[in-house]
């Protein structure tokens, strides 16, 4: 059972790649939201409250530690760099915990450019990537290899990446040597994709005035109680496949090309914490002849009302916790469905 | 003790319409909790609430809020319709004159003898500038179907002609300007209708160009519900979306569209590679399910209309349960079908002689373009690389049949080309 004490065998690597070697070349793009993105998961990770870990257990890589414009010997992070986090995690002593076991959990998160051939497939471009030499890492053989060699009893893997196609021969995959654990079976594993293979991750602006991959913003929400509580594999998972779109600009739900909701690969029972729920203001918005008449929120006409009100002006602000509600006017028998995601990103309620 | 009052029990119908069977449809409650899920229509009891309907077909995708607290009834069709390289009613990618271009194209090379096959190419181009598609037909011995694409021809252009049945090739040229080729299967007595439209600008990469494969006896109908559902399991299929319900298996079995039949075998195997792979959930699962009975009929019917020697054919073949045919050859061409392709270098580890070193050569430059196998034409290196890598692998780890089994599934490559380096022979 998961609790709010020190995970002190939980480990992580986050990487953030914002920044690329090649922009010029055009192929390829610098990004806004890696560097927020991987900062603010290794503050969950860290956070009493949060993933728990010790602090030197979180591993984290991200543009904004490498020189800035690059310099010639220090375009990070690069696949090296990458490699040798992962490497350092697969090799840490396999009896640390429970004497058969590196840890308990690995956290792995990536956020930056990417790409995949097949479900369940993230790699992540790193720094030095030109358009002639794609150098990347297949992030998700790692995580294939920590499930068959088994240092750890869980495997988290949160990718913020694009699920686009690329040419197989382009893809860098572990090269560690295979390893069978006799405790591979009994991996619990939860990987979740910002993009189904095919399609395109995106970033935003989002309500904390910062850029954030969508994907990320969503995810670090929902740890933070805005799914369902205690937040397990399937509250995240739940949240995730509604939350992400409210967390796209209008222009990129429009792109065919672009993920509105993310991907899940294996989902296995674990929890991530047990916060307090948060509640979200939500502006409801209602026709002058509804002042003076009970209005409330709830999740049918017959159930009791999660909230009301007899209101005085024709607009009404509610704290709601993130879900499915329809807001009636007892008088008139309005009636309109509305959802809350939480993060800032749910607009007002017009009440018909 | 008195008796309980507890309110009485209540549950409210819910029924989501979507229009195609191949759709998928899901019930999500007010805590964003999965609580149905279904393919095709949606009809099923809930408790009140609020609810969202979300439902996706191809590449369409749709949801909408209702409170349930009285029976519901929704139509989401006219939200789902999907976009498709042919020119068919009802689709996004719609456009009249281009129906009726290809409709007089396909029926113009009608006539011949009704032995013969027939190929129609139709490019389209979903832009408002001119792009250069340059998209041609080749057999083993050149080109066969002259294109004529330039960079100011018109938003559509078609060609078409009778040929003898066989394995062609379509190439045209994707992002970045690589050339690239996939197989096109004529077959005696029907038209094999391909569709290519370009869509260029944002998101344009490798997808960009979509590709559609079709076979009709009656030339083009864009009126036909069959060509849009085989349009839908195509889509379905390059998604890998698990939606082999028995109302697609009815279609399957009712339908004589022989692409319908390929996508939807796929279709199937996929849903059993599901069901082998499954583990016990409490959440709502895809009424989906894979029907070996159904599915022995559906190849069986697919070799006696394309053929034994159709290479998706063969691939097929290998999944029915007994010994392979004897009549079953190796194949003189890639398949059409990526997961054909799957299918037939994990067999050739039973059955080397099922796929030669010289059909893999022409395909080792695959692109993760789905659901036809779409190689580069200019991957020579690549073969070489490979064949060094296996060379390599036998030298260190030995020329057992676990080392060559390994091999082949790692690196997609074919064991008669695995075999060919083994120091034994």
């Amino acid at each position: 059972m998961f609790s709010s004490a020190a995970q002190t065998a939980d480990h992580a690597v986050v990487i953030g790649i914002q920044r690329y070697a090649d922009v010029g070349a055009g192929w390829i793009s610098d990004l806004q939201g890696p560097d927020n993105d991987a900062a603010e998961v290794a503050t969950w990770l860290r956070d009493p409250q949060g993933g728990g870990l010790p602090a030197d257990h979180v591993r984290v890589l991200r543009s904004a530690d490498a020189p800035d414009p690059f310099t010639a010997d220090r375009v990070e992070p690069h696949q090296k760099l990458v490699i040798q986090a992962l490497t350092e995690v697969a090799q840490l002593p396999s009896n640390a915990y429970r004497g058969q076991w590196a840890g308990r959990r690995l956290y792995v998160y990536v956020s930056g450019h990417g790409w995949a051939n097949r479900r369940n497939e993230a790699a992540l471009v790193t720094a030095e990537a030109s358009r002639a030499l794609p150098i990347n890492v297949l992030i998700t053989s790692w995580v294939e290899w920590m499930a068959r060699a088994a240092p750890f009893q869980e495997l988290v893997f949160w990718g913020d990446t694009c699920a686009t196609r690329t040419p197989l021969t382009h893809l860098y995959p572990c090269d560690l040597p295979d390893i069978f654990s006799m405790n591979a079976p009994s991996v619990r594993t939860f990987a979740a994709y910002a993009a189904p293979v095919g399609l395109a991750a995106v970033e935003n602006q989002m309500p904390d005035g910062k850029w954030h991959g969508a994907f990320t913003y969503a995810l670090l929400q929902g740890l933070r109680g805005a799914a369902a509580t205690p937040v397990t594999s399937d509250s995240l998972r739940d949240y995730l496949l509604n939350a992400v779109r409210s967390f796209i600009s209008d222009r990129d739900r429009k792109r065919a090309t672009v993920a509105k909701e993310p991907a899940f690969g294996f989902t296995d029972a674990m929890e991530f914490g047990s916060p307090r729920r948060p509640e979200f203001p939500v502006v409801l918005r209602f026709r002058p002849e509804a002042v003076g008449h009970r209005v409330f929120v709830g999740n049918s006409r017959a159930a009791p009302p999660v909230a009301e009100t007899v209101l005085t002006e024709p607009e009404w602000v509610v704290p709601l916790a993130a879900g499915a509600y329809a807001v009636f006017v007892e008088a008139t028998g309005a009636m309109q469905e509305f959802q809350v995601v939480g993060g800032g990103a749910d607009g007002p309620v017009d009440v018909p | 003790m008195a008796p309980s009052t507890s309110p009485e029990l209540r549950t409210v119908r819910v029924v989501v319409r979507t229009g195609s069977p191949l759709a998928e449809v899901f019930l999500i409650d007010h805590a964003f909790a999965l609580v149905r899920r279904s393919v095709g229509d949606l009809d099923t009891t809930v408790d009140p609430g609020v609810y969202k309907a979300k439902a996706k077909l191809a590449d369409a995708e749709t949801e909408r809020l209702l409170l349930c607290d009285e029976d519901r009834e929704i139509d989401l069709s006219e939200e789902l319709r999907v976009a498709s390289p042919a020119p068919l009613s009802g689709t996004t990618r719609e456009r009249s004159m281009d129906a009726g271009l290809t409709r007089n194209l396909s029926a113009s090379i009608r006539g011949g003898p009704s032995s013969a096959a027939e190929v129609l190419l139709v490019t389209r181009r979903w832009t408002p500038s001119p792009v250069s598609l340059d998209a041609s037909l080749h057999d083993s011995s050149g080109l066969l179907v002259p294109f004529p694409t330039t960079a100011e021809g018109p938003a559509a252009d078609g060609a078409g002609s009778a040929v003898d049945a066989g394995s062609y090739f379509l190439r045209w040229h994707g992002a970045g300007d690589v050339a690239v080729e996939q197989t096109i299967q004529a077959t005696a007595g029907w038209q094999t209708q391909v569709f290519v439209l370009d869509e260029p600008g944002e998101g344009s990469g490798l997808g960009a160009t979509r590709v559609s494969v079709q076979m009709s006896r009656a030339g083009f109908d864009p009126a036909s519900a069959e060509l849009r559902r085989a349009e839908e399991a195509r889509t379905a299929l390059a998604e890998e979306r698990k939606i082999s319900s028995p109302a697609l298996e009815d279609i399957l079995e009712r339908s004589d569209n022989p692409m319908l039949g390929l996508f939807g075998a796929h279709l199937m195997l996929l849903t059993r590679e599901t069901a082998q792979r499954r583990s016990p959930s409490a959440r709502p699962q895809a009424p989906v399910r894979f029907d070996a009975a159904r599915f022995e009929r559906l190849v069986m019917r697919l070799q006696s209309v394309l053929g034994l020697d159709h290479p998706d054919v063969v691939a097929l073949t290998t999944q029915l349960p007994g010994p392979l045919p004897t009549s079953l050859g190796p194949i003189s061409a890639p398949p059409m079908l990526w997961r054909s392709w799957l299918l037939l270098v994990e067999a050739s580890n039973d059955t080397p002689m099922l796929v030669s070193p010289s059909v893999w050569r022409r395909a080792v430059g695959s692109l993760p373009l789905r659901p036809f196998l779409i190689w580069m034409t200019d991957a020579a290196d690549s073969a070489d690389r490979l064949e060094r890598v296996i060379a390599r692998a036998l030298e260190l780890e030995g020329p057992n049949t676990d080392v060559r089994r390994q091999l082949t599934s790692r690196l997609l490559v074919p064991r008669s080309v695995v075999d060919s380096f083994a120091p034994d022979r």
